[in-house]
C-alpha cells in the first residue's frame, strides 16, 4: 500500500499526462493568449481562458459549500505585494520570448521541440539564479505587503461576491456561444477544441485541489529540479543557500491533522508529490499524443536558428525569476488563483499584461525583425 | 534565396521545421510582405512547411485576414500551409 503522498504522486503524474495529452491536441498556449493581443490583435484564447476561469470557479465555489475543500484559502496562495507584479511583468516577457509559459514549456517539449527544452534548461537555470537572490527579495515582497488577505472573500463577503461575477460571467459566455465566438476553424489532426480542454482543466483542476488540498501549480517544481542538480553537483554551495532550505507552506490539515509541508527542498514532499509529478505528467502525455500522431519531431536536422535558441533559454530563465518573484506562475495563479479571486493573482496578471507587450517588442526588435510592412 | 524565387514563379518554398511561434507566424508574415507582388500579380503560392500544430492555427488565420487563401495539408510529420490567391480552383 502506498502512504499518502505516493498516492498524490501517482495520481497527479496520471492527471499531469491527461493535461500534456490536451494541451498538445489544443495548443491551449497561455503565452499564445497574451502576445497574440499584442502581435494579432486576437483575442480568441483568450476567451477560452475566462471560459476556463468561469468553470473552475463554479466547481470551487459548489466544492467549498459542500465543505469538500480542506484548506481555504489553499496555502499555496500567499499575501500580495509589489514584487507580485514586477514578476508578472518580468514572467510576462520570458513567456512570449521562450515561446510558452512553464506548461507550455512542458507539452511542446514533450512534442519534441529543441527550443522549449532549451527553454526549460533556462527555466532550471533561472531558479538557481533566484534562489541566489532570495533573501533580498524576501525584504522588498515583506515591504510591499499591500493586503493581509490572501483572497478577495476574506475582505469581503464571499457569496456577494461570487455570485455576481459568476452571473455576469455566464451571461458573457452564453452570448460568445450564440455567436460561435468559442470555436475557430483548425487543420491540425486530431485537433482538440480548445474549450473543451479548458473545461478537461478545471476538472482536473477540481481533482487536484481535493486530493492534495491544493489548486493545481508547476513552477515551484522547477525550482525543485534545480535543487536536486544543485544539490548533487556543488553540495557545499547548495547547503549555504537559503532558498532550498526553506518550505513554501507548512500546515496542519484541519481534518486528519497530518503535516502538509512543501517546498523548493531537494526532498520527497508535498510539492514534489503535486508539481514534479505534474511536470513528468505533462511532457509524458504530450509525447505520447506526438507518436500517436507521427508528429513527434525530436531532430537535429532542423535545428533551430541561434536567435530563437537564444530568446529560448533567456525566456525560460525570466519565466524562472518572474514566477519566483512573484511566489507563483501563470498555472497557480490563473488557472488556479483567479477562480478562487486571490488578490495576488490579480496583481499577477496585471504585470503579465505589460509584459507580455515587452516580450513580443523585444521579439520583433531582436529576434525576428517585423513590422507592420514586413521590413 | 530570393533570385532562385524570381526563376520559380509557381511555388515560394519556406520551411520552418523545429521552429515555434511566434517564431513561425513572423517569418512566414515576412515572407507574405516581401512576395506580395508574386503572390497576389503572378499568382504564386508560398509553401510553408512547419511541424508545429500551432502555426497551422495562426497562419491560416493570418493570412486569412490579408485576404489570401490558405489551405493546409498534413504530410509526413509535417504540416504543408499553402498561401496564395488562385489554388484549389479558387479564382483570382
Amino acid at each position: 500500500m502506498l502512504d499518502g503522498l505516493s498516492q498524490i504522486f501517482f495520481l497527479n503524474l496520471a492527471l499531469g499526462a491527461i493535461l500534456g495529452f490536451v494541451f498538445h491536441r489544443s495548443d491551449l498556449c497561455m503565452a499564445g493568449m497574451f502576445r497574440d493581443i499584442f502581435l494579432l490583435k486576437r483575442t480568441f484564447l483568450l476567451r477560452i481562458l475566462f471560459l476556463q476561469v468561469v468553470v473552475t470557479m463554479v466547481f470551487f465555489f459548489i466544492a467549498k459549500k459542500l465543505g469538500l475543500i480542506g484548506l481555504y484559502p489553499p496555502p499555496n496562495l500567499g499575501l500580495a505585494s509589489l514584487g507580485t507584479i514586477m514578476g508578472g511583468i518580468v514572467f510576462g516577457a520570458g513567456m512570449v520570448l521562450a515561446g510558452g509559459c512553464v506548461m507550455g514549456t512542458l507539452y511542446k517539449m514533450g512534442s519534441g521541440s529543441i527550443i522549449s527544452i532549451i527553454a526549460f534548461a533556462g527555466l532550471i537555470i533561472g531558479s538557481a539564479i533566484f534562489a541566489e537572490f532570495y533573501p533580498a527579495w524576501l525584504q522588498i515582497t515583506k515591504k510591499t505587503a499591500v493586503s493581509e488577505a490572501v483572497l478577495l472573500s476574506q475582505l469581503a463577503d464571499e457569496n456577494l461576491l461570487t455570485i455576481p461575477v459568476l452571473i455576469f460571467s455566464s451571461i458573457i459566455i452564453l452570448r460568445w456561444i450564440n455567436l460561435k465566438k468559442l470555436s475557430q476553424k483548425a487543420y491540425a489532426e486530431g485537433y482538440i477544441d480548445p474549450w473543451k480542454v479548458a473545461i478537461i482543466i478545471a476538472v482536473l483542476n477540481l481533482i487536484i485541489y481535493l486530493s492534495s488540498d491544493m489548486p493545481m501549480a508547476v513552477s515551484t517544481g522547477y525550482a525543485k529540479i534545480a535543487a536536486y542538480i544543485e544539490k548533487a553537483l556543488i553540495p557545499e554551495h547548495f547547503d549555504t543557500v537559503a532558498f532550498f532550505g526553506k518550505e513554501s507552506y507548512s500546515v496542519l490539515h484541519p481534518v486528519s491533522k497530518a503535516a502538509i509541508v512543501g517546498g523548493p527542498m531537494a526532498v520527497f514532499d508535498h510539492m514534489f508529490a503535486t508539481e514534479i509529478s505534474l511536470i513528468i505528467g505533462v511532457v509524458l502525455g504530450s509525447f505520447i499524443s506526438a507518436i500517436m500522431l507521427g508528429e513527434f519531431k525530436l531532430t537535429l536536422s532542423t535545428f533551430p536558428p541561434p536567435k530563437q535558441n537564444v530568446s529560448a533559454l533567456m525566456g525560460g530563465m525570466l519565466l524562472a525569476l518572474g514566477s519566483r518573484m512573484a511566489g507563483g506562475c501563470n498555472v497557480k495563479f490563473l488557472m488556479s488563483g483567479l477562480p478562487l479571486l486571490s488578490i495576488q493573482a490579480f496583481l499577477f496578471v496585471f504585470g503579465m499584461l505589460p509584459g507580455a507587450w515587452i516580450g513580443t517588442y523585444l521579439f520583433k526588435k531582436f529576434v525576428i525583425s517585423y513590422d507592420r510592412e514586413g521590413q | 534565396m530570393t533570385d532562385k524565387i524570381e526563376i520559380n514563379l509557381d511555388t515560394i518554398n519556406l520551411d520552418i521545421r523545429g521552429q515555434i511561434c511566434p517564431a513561425c507566424l513572423l517569418i512566414s508574415l515576412k515572407e507574405i510582405n516581401k512576395h506580395k507582388e508574386t503572390l497576389r500579380c503572378r499568382g504564386a503560392n508560398l509553401v510553408v512547411k512547419t511541424d508545429h500544430r500551432d502555426a497551422t492555427r495562426t497562419i491560416p488565420d493570418a493570412a486569412t485576414a490579408m485576404g489570401y487563401t490558405v489551405s493546409v495539408e498534413k504530410k509526413k510529420g509535417y504540416y504543408e500551409i499553402t498561401v496564395g490567391l488562385e489554388h484549389e480552383g479558387r479564382q483570382a
